[in-house]
């Protein structure tokens, strides 16, 4: 009898925590969304990931010449808790925003078509883990 | 202690600890609900406690490949002075024939990207039936709620002004994207993308006949990376026993060949940082070489995939 209560009691915890981090991930998106206004229009897809401690994600993007795009960054509650670099296919840094305060959301022109690599980390100051977001606008 | 008191008492406790739990579930929604930042989970070993479970549960891949959006596309084809042509589009009639999940992702996409099309050229009758079969075939993948009566009261206060409209759209299409993602649906998530991007590149190839300039051939050739990504992304969810999946794919790993001729040239540049006004200009150089022969090839493989998600 113990032995199903055990069961039932760690299936209703797992239950319980899966919940809470959906309601972390809404919030964090509801973070992210405030960015994300006219003249610039969501990329309809929305780019997360999971990280513990040092880890980062990395998101692949094509961006279309002569187009600007916003990008957004959220890693929590608050703004600035991840950090971002945007790399072309060869390395090298076009963008951190550790260069800019951590800023959440940075815009930006490309004069040609790239394929560009976004790096996510959280910000070690602000977590030891939690989700990434990546929003990926474009300006009509 | 009989087994009978045994029991009851673990019954007592299970009971307990489920109220207790459906007590902490209530707290949980209403604070979501109010959107109450404050009083969100921030404590670092809390979090780290809730990211540990999460892990199993969401199977995140830590690296993620996108697609260009469809609407974008459509930007680009209005701002080339491109006039509307129905016969382009999958006819909403076809909806009925999509029985499985798959068909029915795959042209969530599809009509996604017809939508729009349709919303940039200010094709409101129709726009109105393509939402309404976009929100049939989101509530038989049991994601109505993202289309649901809230969102129908925006587009109806919203009709005529088409920049609104695309920002419903598209953020419908995120919510319908992270819904699936966060729902371990990642696979239909994944199938709504690819019916988006090839109806996107169907829609251009079908104008580059009529209208064989640089600026179209160009954006064709410019779907060389997308459509990498894209294999990538369905790589994952291969299914050799799901016949129209994998039809879909080989014809999508034809045209990536048929794109391998394609010359791409890159050279890295100093960005220019204005951080007053939080922007960038990406200055490196690209060029992606396309023959009107390749142009060719390319529309009849997108042609054939595409008749193989739409047809009836």
């Amino acid at each position: 009898m113990i032995k199903y209560i055990h069961i039932a009691l760690i299936s209703l915890c797992c239950l319980f925590v899966a919940k809470q981090s959906h309601a972390q991930a809404d919030s964090i998106v509801n973070n992210c969304k405030k960015y994300m206004k006219l003249p610039f229009i969501s990329d309809g897809q929305q780019y997360q990931s999971i990280l513990n401690g040092d880890e980062s994600a990395e998101f692949h993007a094509v961006f279309y010449g002569g187009s600007t795009y916003r990008i957004i960054g959220c890693g929590g509650l608050t703004d600035k808790s991840l950090t971002f670099t945007i790399s072309d296919v060869e390395h090298n840094v076009l963008y951190s925003n550790k260069d800019f305060a951590n800023a959440p959301y940075w815009d930006f022109k490309f004069m040609n078509t790239m394929d560009c690599v976004i790096e996510a980390k959280l910000n070690e100051k602000s977590k030891t883990s939690g989700f990434a977001i990546i929003m990926i606008g474009f300006r009509q | 202690m009989t087994k009978k008191d045994n029991k009851r008492a673990g019954i007592k406790v299970v009971a307990g600890a489920f109220t207790c739990l459906i007590l902490l579930f209530v707290g949980c929604k209403n604070q979501t609900d109010k959107q109450n930042v404050e009083s969100e989970i921030d404590s670092t070993a809390e979090t780290a406690k809730i990211d540990k479970s999460a892990n199993t549960m969401f199977k995140f891949n830590n690296v993620v490949f996108s697609v260009p959006s469809p609407y974008e596309f459509a930007y680009f084809v209005k701002n080339l002075g491109i006039t509307f042509n129905r016969d382009y589009l999958n006819s909403p009639k076809n909806a009925s024939s999509y029985t499985t999940s798959f068909r029915k992702a795959v042209n969530l996409g599809v009509y996604g990207t017809d939508l729009g099309y349709l919303t940039i050229y200010d094709q409101t009758p129709d726009g109105v039936s393509y939402f309404a079969t976009t929100k049939s075939l989101a509530a038989e993948l049991g994601i109505a709620s993202v289309f649901g009566q809230k969102t129908m009261t925006r587009i109806e206060k919203n009709m005529g002004n088409k920049d609104s409209l695309m920002v419903i759209l598209s953020s419908s299409y995120r919510e319908a994207d992270a819904y699936l993602k966060d729902n371990d649906r990642k696979s239909l998530a994944s199938y709504v993308l690819a019916g988006s991007w090839i109806e996107s590149i169907y829609i251009l190839t079908q104008i580059s006949k009529t209208m064989p300039v640089k600026e179209v051939y160009q954006r064709i050739a410019e779907q060389k990376h997308p459509l990498d990504n894209l294999i990538k992304i369905l790589s994952i969810y291969y299914n050799k026993d799901d016949k129209e999946f994998v039809e879909m794919s080989e014809i999508l790993v034809e045209l990536a060949y048929e794109y391998d001729g394609i010359d791409y040239q890159y050279e890295y540049k100093k960005p220019k940082h204005s951080p007053k006004d939080h922007y960038t200009v990406i200055q490196s150089v690209s060029e992606l070489q396309i023959n009107p022969e390749q142009v060719k090839r390319i529309t009849l493989l997108v042609e054939k995939v595409r008749t193989v998600i739409t047809k009836k």
